[in-house]
Order: C-alpha cells, then structure tokens, then sequence
C-alpha cells in the first residue's frame, strides 16, 4: 500500500462521514454530497504527487469540493424555476411547525450562491473562525465577512433572526486557539 | 426569537451517515494519476470545459488559381447511408443503418464557431458528448461533419476526434476542427452562396452497444465559398428568436462575479445574466451555447465572440428542467472581433444569442435571441 493510499484510507475513516455533511450541506441532497465529496478527493489524490496526511490535505479536498461543485453549478447552467423566496415551513407543511425546521434551513442554504454558502457551512457548521474560512477556501479575510453578512442577511429573511453578532463574536472568541 | 444557526446546520446535517468506498476511491484515483502519468492514452480530446479554437489553415496551393464554378447541389440519393453526399438528414439507408438524434442518454452538440477572419474557407466546429444524467465513460468512432441544404447532404468533412470520451461532468469530450469544406463530388469546389446547416455523427458506446448520434442543426451563410463574416456585419444579421420562449438577457461589464460567473479570466469582462419562460406547453431541455455580439453606434458588429489573436471559442452547456428559468454566459474577452485589439471608448448595444439544441423532438436547433444592455467603455 503506497503513502498515499494510507492517507487516504485515514482521511476516509476519520473525516469522511463530516465530509459527507459538509457537502450535504452545500448541495442539499445526500446522494449528491457523496458524488461531490468522492470527485473532490479524487481530484486532489490525483492532482497531487505526495500527501503527507490526512490533516493536510483535509483542506484541499474542502477546496476541492467548492471548486467542485460552483464548477459543476457553472459548466451544467441548471435551469430551474425561478424561486424568489421559500415559502416558511408552516404554510408549506399545512401545519404549526417551529421555524427552522430541518428542511427548511437545507431548503434555505441552497438559495445561497455556492462561496456564500460554504463561508456560512464552514463558519457556522464547522465553527471555524473568519480566518480559517478564508484559509480553507482560498479568500481574503474581508470576503468571507462579506459572503457571511450576505448569507446571514439571506438567511434571516427566511428563517428567522439568526444569532446576532455580539453572539457570534463570543463564538469566535472561544473556538479561536 | 433568535435561532442558532449552528444548532440549525447541525440539526440537519448529523443525520447523514455515509462516507465514501475507499476502494472505489482508490482505483479511480490509481488512474487517474496513470493517466497524468502518460501511461494511458485517450485520443485526441480535450478537457471538458476548455475550448480554445485552433489557428490559421494554410490555403492549399490548388486554391490560389481563380475558384471553379460551384457544383450543382447533389439531389436526394434514396437510401444513402447517413453522412454520405445525398443522404437526407434522419432518414434510414438501404442498409437498415439509423441515426438518433433524441437518444435517452447522450447528445451529440455541435457548435460552429464564429467565421475569424485568418481563417479562409474554414469552418470550425465544436463538437461534445452531452450525457442527459451523471458522469460517463464511453469509446467513440471519428466525429463525421455535414452540411445540408434543403435537408440532404451536400458537404461531408473533417473525419477525426475519435477515442475515449468521458467527463466527470455531463459534458465532455470537445473536438476541435478547423477544415476546409467542400461540396460533394468535387474536390476544391467551395458551396454555393447560401444557408446551411451543420450537422455531425459520431457512434458511442457504452458499453450497452453503439449507437449513431446526429447533433447540430444551426444555420450557417456562406458567401464565396467562405463562412459569411458576422464580424463587421449589421446587427439585423443576427437571427430572429425562437417565438415559443420570452428570452431576455442582462449585460454585466466590466466586472464579472465569481459567483455567477465561475472563474473569471483576468482579460474577461463580458457576462450575461438570462432568464427565459416558455411559451405554452413546450420543454427545452438540451444543451446550449451562448455567445454575447456587441454592435457599434451604427449598428455593426464589433464583438461577435471571435478572437483573431487567441482564437476564442465559448462553453457547450447544458440544459436541465428546462420550462423556464435563470442562467448565464460564459465569460468573454471584450475585444474587437476584427483584429483582436481591445474594444475603443464608446458605447455599444449587446446582444445574447443562445443556440440551444433540444434532447427530444425533431433534429435542428433553434436561437433564442435578446438585447441585453449598453455596454460603456469610458475613455481612458
């Protein structure tokens, strides 16, 4: 068994599953989290020459799965109804229903466009900080506060007050190492 | 109320219990780097996704003398084999050989790209194999070009491109050709004056049997024996849109969004944001491609996505749940169709040109057509 496939049979066991819903996440439907999430480890086994552990190319596979998937959201043009707003989960469900319902939020993110929406999976699922988002992805610090204001003002209008600020540096502070 | 957004986003997704088969993984990943390693050959195809149009055709020496008189367009031969001269486009041969232009799984699209002016008596097609689900993996015969008129075949050309085809995405497996056309029967005799459509076959198969795939349809004029120029040609040139989809198209310059647009080229500052609604009970789900033309204060065409100097060609997309809805161009570099130099101050009419190529129903394309906005080039 070669180095690389050693860390990648680590990379599987231990970070697969988050992987998985990582990309559910962005894509919002399982089936095609595990088809993005296997193209993105693919493409970085591929791509790269050695690997050097399943904590180090975590990142460039979460790189890849972005890349991945706003390529696919690209080269495919999926044409779709056009939504302009989600219908909230009481009217849809016919009954009283707690707002931010499951379905709701995944409905929810997918009205995001792909970066505001792994900056607001990566901030607020992962609990990584606004510089390790801007890591992970590839961006400057100040785009991803850009992309999660937007995503958080999008997300309000659908689900609700989110958290506020004061809050959410509070997070920060305490996930920050 | 507040919500939590991370009790939210975790509430939905820990539910998910999958992770990825490392064995698959592995044997997919082992060649794949086989492949970057050299080891494995796949033909002449390129990438999915990266089109850049080949460069100037040398005019065989038998052209400098003055070019003969056009030959009589061939008539009907009953029961040709597809892609021969005289063939009718669709119909079965004598042979029992058959064609599907509305095969369930793949399409053949074709795309012409626009006339560039180093290119003389070229005619550039794209084409790729557009899976309507998911990846593929498929051998498949040299890609066979034709031109009809009046729905027989009168120009057969250009028989290369085949191999391996296969894509991650669902589409896949470009073949570029710039080759000389010439009329049936006659070496070196260029076509007549007139409209054509351009067509091309490819058999595919997957593995399940081969299957014949006929792709293409557009309309494309030809004056003297050449592609007749949208470079330089009045705005009115371009053609009418398909009355059965209300299109509208949005210019975006200079600055194309990422989240749009995908990734931007430094030296790419046109986009296009569209949305169409159909008309009635039809569907267009297929494969498209969209070009941006920009037309001067007189009305003439001075981007018509040509680039002489680079030879820039657009993306083959797709169509899906097509009713009606959103979509966008691939970028484009605003530069002059004529000599590929940047575009001067001033401010020009855009328009969106989408030639879409349905899955389902009769072979042929159709356009679908909108003016999308002024596009101001300050004085520097």
């Amino acid at each position: 068994m070669s180095d690389w496939e050693h860390v990648l049979d680590d990379l599987v066991r231990v970070r697969g599953r988050a992987l998985v819903r990582h990309a559910y996440l962005l894509t919002g439907d399982v089936a095609a989290a595990e088809d993005l999430v296997q193209d993105a480890i693919i493409a970085t086994f591929a791509r790269r020459s050695r690997v050097r552990s399943a904590v180090a190319v975590e990142g460039y596979v979460r790189r890849a799965i972005l890349t991945t998937y706003s390529d696919g959201y690209r080269r495919q043009r999926r044409w779709h109804d056009v939504r302009h707003l989600l219908v909230r989960s009481d009217a849809a469900h016919g009954h009283e229903s707690v707002v931010g319902d499951r379905a709701d939020v995944v409905a929810a993110l997918r009205t995001l466009a792909p970066r505001v929406r792994a900056c607001v999976v990566l901030r607020f699922y992962e609990d990584l900080t606004v510089a390790e988002v801007a890591d992970q992805l590839g961006l400057s610090e100040g785009a991803v506060k850009r992309y999660l204001s937007d995503g958080i003002r999008a997300l309000e209008a659908v689900l609700g007050t989110v958290r506020d600020e004061r809050e959410t540096h509070t997070i920060l502070e305490r996930t920050t190492p | 109320m507040t919500i939590d957004l991370h009790d939210l986003l975790h509430s939905a997704a820990d539910g998910v219990d999958s992770t990825p088969g490392v064995a698959g993984l592995t044997a997919r990943i082992r060649r794949r780097r086989a492949i970057r390693a050299g080891a494995v050959g796949t033909g002449a195809l390129a990438v999915a996704g990266a089109l850049v149009v080949a460069g100037i055709h040398a005019v065989p020496s038998h052209r400098s003398a003055p070019p003969a008189a056009p030959a009589p367009m061939p008539t009907a031969v009953v029961g040709a084999d597809p892609g021969q001269c005289g063939w009718e486009i669709g119909a079965p041969s004598a042979t029992g050989a058959t064609v599907d232009s509305s095969n369930e799984k793949y399409q053949l699209a074709v795309q012409t790209a626009p006339p560039s002016s180093a290119l003389t008596g070229s005619l550039e097609v794209t084409t790729a194999i557009v899976a309507r689900s998911g990846e593929f993996d498929l051998t498949a015969s040299n890609v066979t070009r034709l031109a009809s008129r009046g729905g027989v075949v009168v120009a057969v050309w250009g028989d290369a491109g085949g191999g391996r085809v296969r894509s991650d995405h669902q589409v896949g497996g470009y073949d570029l050709v710039g080759t000389e056309v010439v009329s049936c029967g006659a070496s070196a005799v260029p076509l007549a004056d007139g409209a054509y459509q351009i067509w091309a076959l490819q058999t595919v198969d997957d593995g399940t049997g081969p299957v014949t795939l006929l792709g293409g349809g557009e309309t494309v004029d030809f004056v003297g024996g050449k592609q007749a120029a949208t470079c330089g040609a009045d705005v009115s040139t371009l053609p009418a849109s398909d009355p059965s989809a209300d299109f509208t198209a949005r210019i975006d310059y200079p600055s194309l969004e990422p989240e749009i647009y995908g990734d931007v080229a430094d030296d790419e500052h046109l986009g296009a944001t569209t949305s169409f609604a159909l008309i009635g009970s039809r569907t267009l789900e297929g494969s498209y491609s969209a070009r941006i033309y920009l037309a001067d204060a007189s009305g003439k065409i001075v981007v018509d996505g040509a680039d002489p100097v680079r030879g820039q060609a657009v993306d083959i997309a797709m169509i899906g749940d097509a009713t009606g809805g959103e979509g966008a161009t691939s970028p484009q570099r605003d530069v002059l169709c004529s000599d590929g130099s940047p575009l001067p101050p001033g401010t020009y009419r855009s328009f969106v040109v989408m030639t879409v190529d349905p899955f389902d129903g009769p072979a042929g394309t159709t356009s679908l057509v909108a003016e999308a906005g002024d596009v101001v080039v300050p004085a520097s």
